[in-house]
C-alpha cells in the first residue's frame, strides 16, 4: 500500500521567553492510502502545531527537522516555500479548520471563498469552478443557492459542511480535520460524520483523513488507525480495534476510562490527575510521569523507547510487560487517586 | 470614595505609563510645562506686555535670540521668552479645563445613554449627532464673534462641542459591557442603577476614560491654539496660538523665524506628550497592539 | 435595507434643522440689540424701520423662526453687511472652492494613509512601522498653521518652488468649471494647502488602517487563505486588507467632518477664497448673515457627508446591509 504521508522523527521547536518550547518532539507515523487515521489528545498536546507544521502555517521563527516528511514519497521539507504554495497545498492536502465560525472572510460570499481556490490552481474559468463547488455542496447536504449567501447567514453545522466541500474542491489526497465536531451540538455531530462517511465511500480517487479531536468517540466511529499523542509525543498508535481492545499506554488506559460508556451506565468517570508538563521544561524521562500510576524509577531518568508490541502497534513505555495487570487496575478509582 | 480606591487608581496610572516608552516621554514633557504654568509669574523675566530696551538704551525691536533675549523679542520690543512662560499658563488652564469638563460631559452621556438604551439613548444620540453635524473651530469663531473676545468664552465653546466622541465611544463601550454577566449578577442582587454604573461598568471603561481625557485636552489646546491664530482670542491672556497671530499681522513672518519656532514648538511639544500618553493608555485598553 | 437608508435621510434632515435652529437662537441671544443680526447698523433709522417691518422683525419669535426657516428652503438668504451683496452669490463661488481643496485633501490622506498604515502592519516593528507612526503623531500635534507656515518659509518664501497662496496667479484668470481642475496653474496653488491639510490627518487613517489590519492578519480567515495556498500578496489585499478598511472607512467620514472645520485655519494661511476664509472674514467684520449662512452651508455638508457614508458602509459590510441595518 502506497503510503500517503510518512512521518518521521517530525520536531517543531520554538523560541519563547522561558525558552525552548518543544511542541511536536519526535511524532512518527505514517497514513496510507483511503485510510483514517485519528490524533487524539488534551488540548496543549501539540495537535494544532503539527498541523501547521505540516502545511507550512508555522511562523519562520520555528524550527522544523524530521527524518522524513513525505507525500507521497515526495520529500515536503526540501521544497521551496512558492513551489510548497503552489504545487502541495490544497491539491494534495487541504485543511478543514477548528471552528469553523471564523474560517469563513465575513465580507465575501461562501461560494466565492470556495470557488476562489479552483481559480488559483487550475485553468478553470470561473462557471465551471462554480460548477465544481455546486456539485460538492450538493454531496454534503447544501442546497446550490447557497453559495451566493454571507457566512453570517449560515448555521454552524452548515458552516462546517461548506467548509468540507472546499476543503475537497481540488480533490486532494490528504485531508486534515481539525477538531471537526467540537462547538457542534450532538445531533448536527453525527449528520456530519455520516455524511462524511459517505463521501469517502463515494469518492472515486483515494482519499484519507487525518482526524484531529480530543473526543474519543469521534475517532471510535471514524478512524482506522488512531494515534495517542501527549506533549509533543506519541504515546501508542495502532489500529482502532487494537488500540480498544487491548490498550497498552497508561495514559491510553487513562482516556478510556474518562469517557462514559452506554454499555455500563453504572460506571463512575475517573479521570486522570494532573495537567499536561510545561513544554519548556527539559524532562529526562517519560513524559507521563508525573500523572501515572504506574510509574517506577526509570521512568523518571529514561525516556521510553518506541516498541512494536503486536503487529501495527506501537508503544512508547517502559512497563510494557505488566499491561495486563495494569488494564485491570486501571478500571478501578483508587487506582489514579495520588499525587507525586 | 474611599483612600484605598483612589491611591489604587493613581497607582495603576503610574503602572500604566511606566510601562510604555511612549507613555514616559509624554508624562515627563507634561510634568516639565505643568511646573512652569504653576511658576509663570515667578519665572518670567520681563512683563507680558512691557516694550523692552536693550543694553544700549534702543527699543529691542524683533531681535534675535541672544544672551539678554534667549528667543528673541517681537515687533513690539517684548521679549519672547517671558510671553512664552506665561502662555503657557494659560494654555494649560484652558486645555485642562475643557478638557476635563468635556470629558466629564461626554462620559456621562455615554454612561447613562448606554446603560438604559430606550428613549433616552435615543435622545442623546440624536444630540450627539447634531453636535456631530456643527464645525468644530467655525463654530468657536461664531461664538466669539458674538459674545465677544473672552477667554471663559473660549472653554465654553469648546465644551460645547468636545464631549461628541467620547460620548460616543464610551457609550459603545457601555452597551456591551452591560450585557455581561457580572452586571446581571450585580442587577439580581438588587443594586442600584447608580451604584451599577458607577461601581461596576465605570471601573472597566477606565482605560478608555483616561485616553479621551488625554484627547480632548490635545484637541482642546489645538482648537485653541487655531482659534486664537485667526484673531478670536482674549487679548488680555496671552496664549501661544495668540503669539502666532500677533506674528502674522505683523507682517514679519518671513524673517522672524524665531518667533515662529518658539510658540510652534512648544505646541507641538505639549499635543504629543498627551498623544503619546494617550497611546500609553490605548496599549491597555487593546492589548492587542501591544509589542510581543 | 431600504429602512435603514430612509431612516438615516431623515435623521439628516432633522439634523440639519436642528442645527439652523440652534443658530437662529444663539444670534438672537447674543448682546446688543438682536435686530443688528439683520439689518446692518450703519444704515439710518428710518430705513432700519422699514427694514425691521419688512424682516418682520417687529413680529414675536415664533413667527420670525418660520420666516427664517422658509427663507432658508427658498435660499433666501439675505444680504451681506459689508458688500449689500446676496449671502448666496457670495457663499456659492467660495463653496467649490472649499469643495475642491478639501477633496484633494482627502484623497491624499486617504490614499498614503492606508497604504502607509498596510505597510506597517506587514512589516510591524520595523523602522518603517516605528518611523511613520512617530511621525504622523507628530504632524497630529501641529495645528495646520504650524506645518502650513513651516511650508510657505521653507517650499514659497526661501525656495520659490510653490506661490504663496490664492487659488490664482493674480492677472491670470482661471477657466471655469471642470477645466478649472486641470489648469496648470489652479493646481500649483492647490498643492500646498491640500499637503498641508492631508498631513495634519494624515496620522487617523494610517494608524486605524495599521491596527485594524494587525487585528485581522491574527484572523482564522487568514490562515485558511494561505492554507488555500493563495500567493502571500492575494492574502494580504483580497483578504485582510479588504476587512481592515471597514473600521477606517467608519472613522474616515467624521474625520472628513472634521476636516472641514479645520480648512478654515488652511484657508487662512494660504489666502484660498473658500467657505473658511469667508467665515473668517465675516465673524471679525460682525457680517452676520454671511457668517450664519456659512456655518449652516459647512455643517450641511457635514451631514450630508456623514450620511453617505453611513449608507455606502451599509454596502461594504455585508452583516449590516443583509441583516437590516440593525446597529
Amino acid at each position: 500500500m502506497t503510503q500517503i504521508l510518512n512521518i518521521k522523527n517530525l520536531k517543531t521547536h520554538y523560541q519563547s521567553e522561558e525558552g525552548v518550547v518543544k511542541a511536536v518532539d519526535g511524532i512518527s507515523f505514517t497514513i496510507g492510502e483511503n485510510q483514517v487515521f485519528g490524533l487524539a489528545g488534551e488540548s496543549g498536546c501539540g495537535k494544532s502545531t503539527l498541523i501547521r507544521t505540516i502545511m507550512r502555517l508555522i511562523p519562520k521563527s520555528a524550527s522544523v527537522s524530521a527524518d522524513q516528511l513525505q507525500f507521497k514519497g515526495k520529500d515536503l521539507l526540501s521544497l521551496s516555500d512558492v513551489s510548497f504554495r503552489k504545487n502541495i497545498l490544497w491539491q494534495n492536502i487541504s485543511l478543514v479548520p477548528q471552528s469553523a465560525m471564523n474560517a469563513l472572510n465575513p465580507v465575501y460570499r461562501v461560494g466565492d471563498q470556495c470557488t476562489e481556490a479552483i481559480l488559483a490552481h487550475t485553468d478553470l474559468n470561473k462557471a465551471e469552478a462554480s460548477n465544481v463547488v455546486e456539485r460538492l455542496f450538493d454531496v454534503v447536504g447544501l442546497q446550490a443557492g447557497l453559495m451566493k449567501a454571507y457566512p453570517h447567514e449560515f448555521s454552524g453545522g452548515m458552516r462546517q459542511r461548506a467548509m468540507i466541500a472546499m476543503s475537497l474542491v481540488l480533490r486532494p489526497e490528504l485531508v486534515i480535520m481539525d477538531e471537526p465536531t467540537t462547538g457542534l451540538d450532538v445531533l448536527v455531530q453525527e449528520r456530519i460524520l455520516r455524511n462524511l462517511k459517505e463521501i469517502r465511500q463515494k469518492s472515486k480517487n483515494s482519499l484519507s483523513i487525518l482526524l484531529i479531536t480530543h473526543d474519543i468517540s469521534v475517532i471510535a466511529e471514524m478512524s482506522d488507525r488512531i494515534g495517542i499523542m501527549y506533549a509533543g509525543k506519541l504515546m501508542e498508535t495502532a489500529n482502532s480495534m487494537d488500540l480498544f481492545n487491548e490498550p497498552y499506554h497508561p495514559y491510553t488506559l487513562g482516556l478510556k476510562n474518562a469517557f462514559p460508556s452506554i454499555k455500563s451506565l453504572d460506571r463512575e468517570l475517573i479521570s486522570i490527575p494532573g495537567s499536561p508538563p510545561n513544554l519548556t521544561r527539559n524532562i529526562s524521562g517519560c513524559l507521563f510521569y508525573e500523572r501515572c500510576p504506574f510509574s517506577i524509577d526509570i521512568c523518571q531518568e529514561k525516556p521510553p523507547q518506541e516498541t512494536l508490541v503486536a503487529k501495527d502497534h506501537i508503544v512508547q513505555c517502559h512497563r510494557i510487560e505488566d499491561v495486563e495487570k495494569f488494564r485491570k487496575l486501571a478500571g478501578e478509582k483508587e487506582t489514579w487517586q495520588f499525587s507525586k | 470614595m474611599r483612600l484605598s480606591a483612589i491611591t489604587e487608581f493613581f497607582s495603576f496610572q503610574f503602572k500604566t505609563i511606566k510601562r510604555s516608552r511612549f507613555g514616559i516621554f509624554g508624562a515627563m514633557i507634561l510634568i516639565f510645562f505643568g511646573i512652569i504654568a504653576i511658576f509663570a509669574p515667578l519665572i518670567a523675566p520681563h512683563e507680558l506686555w512691557e516694550s523692552l530696551r536693550d543694553s544700549s538704551g534702543k527699543l529691542a525691536i524683533l531681535r534675535q535670540p541672544c544672551l539678554e533675549f534667549p528667543m528673541g523679542t517681537t515687533a513690539m520690543g517684548r521679549d519672547i521668552l517671558s510671553q512664552m512662560i506665561l502662555a503657557t499658563r494659560t494654555t494649560v488652564i484652558i486645555g485642562l479645563t475643557s478638557g476635563l469638563v468635556s470629558v466629564f460631559i461626554g462620559a456621562n452621556i455615554g454612561l447613562f445613554a448606554g446603560y438604559y438604551g430606550g428613549k433616552l439613548d435615543e435622545v442623546f444620540m440624536r444630540l450627539t449627532d447634531i453636535v456631530y453635524g456643527m464645525p468644530f473651530l467655525p463654530f468657536l469663531i461664531v461664538l466669539i464673534s458674538l459674545f465677544g473676545r473672552n477667554i471663559w468664552f473660549v472653554i465654553i465653546a469648546i465644551c460645547c462641542i468636545i464631549w461628541r466622541t467620547s460620548a460616543r465611544v464610551i457609550r459603545a463601550q457601555v452597551l456591551s459591557i452591560r450585557q455581561r454577566q457580572y452586571i446581571q449578577a450585580a442587577k439580581a442582587r438588587g443594586c442600584s442603577d447608580l451604584r451599577i454604573i458607577f461601581g461596576h461598568i465605570m471601573p472597566n471603561i477606565l482605560p478608555l476614560l483616561l485616553l479621551y481625557t488625554a484627547f480632548n485636552i490635545a484637541w482642546s489646546v489645538l482648537a485653541e491654539a487655531g482659534a486664537s491664530f485667526l484673531g478670536f482670542s482674549d487679548p488680555n491672556n496671552i496664549t501661544w496660538g495668540g503669539m502666532l497671530y500677533n506674528l502674522w499681522i505683523s507682517g514679519k513672518i518671513r524673517t522672524a523665524w524665531w518667533w515662529f519656532a518658539s510658540p510652534s514648538i512648544c505646541i507641538i511639544l505639549f499635543v504629543s506628550a498627551l498623544v503619546f500618553i494617550s497611546r500609553a493608555y490605548e496599549e491597555v485598553a487593546n492589548p492587542r497592539l501591544r509589542q510581543r | 435595507m431600504q429602512e435603514f437608508i430612509i431612516r438615516r435621510i431623515i435623521y439628516a434632515i432633522f439634523t440639519i434643522f436642528a442645527v439652523a435652529t440652534i443658530l437662529f437662537f444663539i444670534f438672537r441671544i447674543m448682546p446688543g440689540d438682536p435686530t443688528a443680526q439683520i439689518i446692518s447698523p450703519a444704515l439710518d433709522a428710518a430705513s432700519q424701520a422699514r427694514m425691521k417691518e419688512a424682516f418682520g422683525l417687529d413680529k414675536p419669535l415664533s413667527i420670525q423662526y418660520v420666516l427664517y426657516l422658509k427663507g432658508l428652503v427658498t435660499l433666501e438668504w439675505g444680504r451681506s453687511f459689508t458688500s449689500s451683496k446676496p449671502v448666496f452669490d457670495i457663499l456659492i463661488y467660495r463653496f467649490w472652492n472649499t469643495i475642491f481643496l478639501m477633496g484633494a485633501a482627502m484623497c491624499f490622506t486617504l490614499i498614503i494613509g492606508t497604504g502607509l498604515g498596510m505597510l506597517m502592519a506587514w512589516k510591524r516593528g520595523g523602522p518603517l512601522d516605528v518611523g511613520a507612526t512617530v511621525t504622523a503623531l507628530i504632524l497630529q500635534s501641529a495645528p495646520p498653521f504650524v506645518t502650513g507656515i513651516l511650508f510657505l518659509m521653507i517650499l514659497s518664501y526661501q525656495l520659490d518652488v510653490f506661490p504663496t497662496g490664492g487659488m490664482n496667479t493674480p492677472g491670470m484668470r482661471l477657466p471655469s468649471g471642470m477645466a478649472m481642475l486641470f489648469n496648470k496653474d489652479f493646481l500649483h496653488h492647490l498643492f500646498l494647502p491640500a499637503m498641508t491639510s492631508a498631513f495634519y490627518y494624515l496620522a487617523t487613517p494610517m494608524l486605524i488602517m495599521r491596527d485594524s489590519m494587525l487585528e485581522v492578519t491574527g484572523s482564522d480567515y487568514i490562515e485558511l487563505a494561505q492554507a488555500k495556498g493563495l500567493s502571500p500578496k492575494m492574502v494580504m489585499i483580497k483578504h485582510a486588507a479588504r476587512n481592515a478598511l471597514l473600521p477606517v472607512f467608519t472613522v474616515s467620514s467624521v474625520m472628513i467632518g472634521f476636516a472641514l472645520g479645520g480648512q478654515v485655519i488652511v484657508e487662512k494661511v494660504f489666502s484660498w477664497p473658500g467657505m473658511g476664509l469667508l467665515i473668517v472674514e465675516a465673524a471679525s467684520s460682525h457680517d452676520y448673515p454671511v457668517a450664519q449662512a456659512t456655518f449652516l452651508m459647512l455643517a450641511a455638508v457635514i451631514i450630508v457627508l456623514n450620511l453617505l457614508a453611513d449608507i455606502s458602509y451599509c454596502y461594504l459590510d455585508p452583516r449590516i446591509s443583509v441583516s437590516g441595518g440593525k446597529k
